[in-house]
């Protein structure tokens, strides 16, 4: 008796292909590969915890839209971040999102009788850092989150952003200063 | 700061030194303690950051919302998606205002030159509109040339029961009592659309597929065409049956956009292209009907008729104005 072949997984290329001829299910075998980093990214990036899913989906639905523009390369996940960061640039400047922004801020509990349950010291380390983070600018946060955290090329965020690879190095180097800087002042 | 390299400790992390300049900084760094102070630094700053949490979401969670993306997806390749952002809207009337107002300021696409010939008793007038020209044959026999068509241009000809739209070529039709009793093409690509026969015929082909050749006659010249024209590049296609596509087996649309699909995916696109024009010409009111027509474009780009693509992603264009496909079509129709 034989037994079949095992399927090979398509790369990337090739689901790209498929989602671009329309195949959804290709585009459900891009997010089971990508949701991850595509969440964590969205995450990093200071989108507050209740919208970060939407935003995932809007990007993914975003690549499947704009899927003949891939350029063949052999990995999809910087394309998918370049797509993401814009989803969340345009989440940002949302009529919605700013008045759910003035909402919270209104509303916004303060932090420390959050964190004065147990493993305070770590919860507010966590806290600070967070802090430290939302308080860059938006351009520098990308670089930092992308370059920095995330892994990516400068030359591939340069791509992204639409920026030189100059300016990349530029802002990196000063959000780690402005976040070691706020880290210094909190503790 | 007092150590001159230290500045080497982030372009070291972002990978920015060259081999020598990386090779060197190490070796310095290795017996300077400020460098490998700022290297811990550097370090201990992505750590920190990097283990901020991520919202959490359980496994179910994640099925759930691989599905609904899948659903939101299928539904709009379906339909069009209504405008629900009243500033993405805005922008985009916007756009589409100032790119007719720059389209029609600085760029109009020339008119094609083209020549028709008189073979037998032809009835045609001719209706330019910009860099869209109509010739109406209204009866006997003429023969066509058009230049290469460059940008938006488009010639078309008008039949009593059809038209036929060129990119590029050269033909002879004939028409008698109100019916087109023939198209051959000699050079290029044309779309014909006749009752019974909807497709593209390539050089060296005719529809129907056995007809009398054309007399000849005289001649009539219109705008007159230059001294060089640019030869098709398109060879001819085998002698097919261009009015017999398969007959169906599976009366229902669901199965035969799904054979169509398979081999549109499996890479025939000469059974696709006859799958998707049999599935447009049999269930036009379908949903499906809009992915067909484009794949028709599609298929025969793949199969490097460019000429044929671009006609067939000219007439989903005409048929779609805001359909989905529409900037893709676009790209294969040249504009």
């Amino acid at each position: 008796m034989s037994h079949p072949l095992p399927k090979l997984a398509a790369d990337d290329a090739t689901l790209l292909r498929r989602m671009r001829d329309g195949d959804v299910s290709a585009l459900g075998a891009l997010f089971d590969r990508y949701d991850q980093d595509v969440r964590r990214l969205i995450a990093r990036l200071g989108v507050a915890a209740g919208d970060v899913d939407d935003l995932v989906q809007l990007t993914f639905l975003e690549a499947m839209r704009s899927a003949e523009r891939f350029d063949g390369r052999a990995s999809a996940r910087g394309w998918l971040s370049g797509i993401a960061v814009m989803m969340v640039r345009r989440h940002r400047r949302s009529v919605g999102r700013l008045f759910r922004r003035l909402a919270a801020w209104a509303t916004e509990p303060a932090e420390v009788a959050e964190s004065a349950e147990a493993r305070m010291e770590l919860a507010q380390s966590s806290a600070r850092a967070r802090r430290a983070l939302d308080r860059l600018s938006e351009k520098k946060r990308q670089v930092f989150v992308l370059v920095a955290l995330e892994g990516h090329s400068g030359e591939e965020v340069a791509a992204m952003l639409a920026i030189p690879v100059a300016t990349v190095w530029t802002r990196l180097h000063h959000a780690r200063k402005e976040l070691r800087e706020t880290l210094a002042e909190e503790s | 700061m007092s150590c001159s390299r230290n500045w080497q400790a982030e372009a070291h992390v972002d990978g920015r030194l060259d081999p020598s300049e990386r090779a060197s900084f190490e070796r310095h760094a290795e017996g300077c303690r400020e460098c490998q102070d700022e290297l811990a630094s550097l370090r201990a700053l992505v750590e920190r950051i990097a283990a901020l949490p991520v919202p959490e979401r359980t496994e179910l969670e994640r099925r759930r919302q691989r599905t609904e993306l899948q659903r939101r997806a299928h539904q709009a390749l379906v339909t069009r998606a209504p405008a629900t952002n009243l500033r993405l809207a805005f922008a985009a009337v916007l756009v589409v205002c100032l790119s007719i107002v720059t389209v029609f300021a600085l760029r109009r696409p020339k008119a094609p030159a083209f020549e028709v010939v008189d073979l037998a008793q032809a009835e045609w007038s001719l209706e330019s509109r910009d860099a869209t020209s109509r010739v109406k044959l209204r009866g006997g026999t003429a023969s066509f040339h058009v230049e290469h068509l460059q940008g938006g241009a488009r010639f078309v000809v008008e039949l009593p029961d059809g038209r036929i739209e060129v990119r590029g070529t050269r033909f002879v039709v004939n028409v008698v009592l109100g019916h087109t009793r023939s198209v051959v093409v000699t050079e290029g690509t044309v779309l014909l659309q006749v009752p019974g026969f909807d497709g593209l015929l390539q050089a060296g082909e005719r529809w129907p597929a056995v007809s009398a050749p054309p007399p000849s006659a005289s001649t009539t010249i219109v705008d007159a065409a230059p001294a060089t024209l640019p030869s098709a590049s398109i060879a001819p296609a085998p002698v097919s049956s261009p009015s017999s596509i398969a007959s169906p087996s599976k009366p229902l649309p669901g199965p035969r956009f799904a054979d169509a699909m398979t081999a549109f995916s499996s890479g025939d696109y000469a059974r696709a292209d006859q799958l998707f024009a049999g599935f447009v010409r049999d269930f036009p009111g379908d949903a499906r009907a809009e992915d067909a027509m484009f794949l028709r474009a599609e298929s025969r780009s793949r199969l490097g008729d460019k000429a044929g693509a671009a006609l067939l992603a000219r007439r989903y264009l005409d048929s779609y104005p805001n359909g989905l496909r529409r900037p893709e079509a676009k790209r294969l129709a040249g504009d």
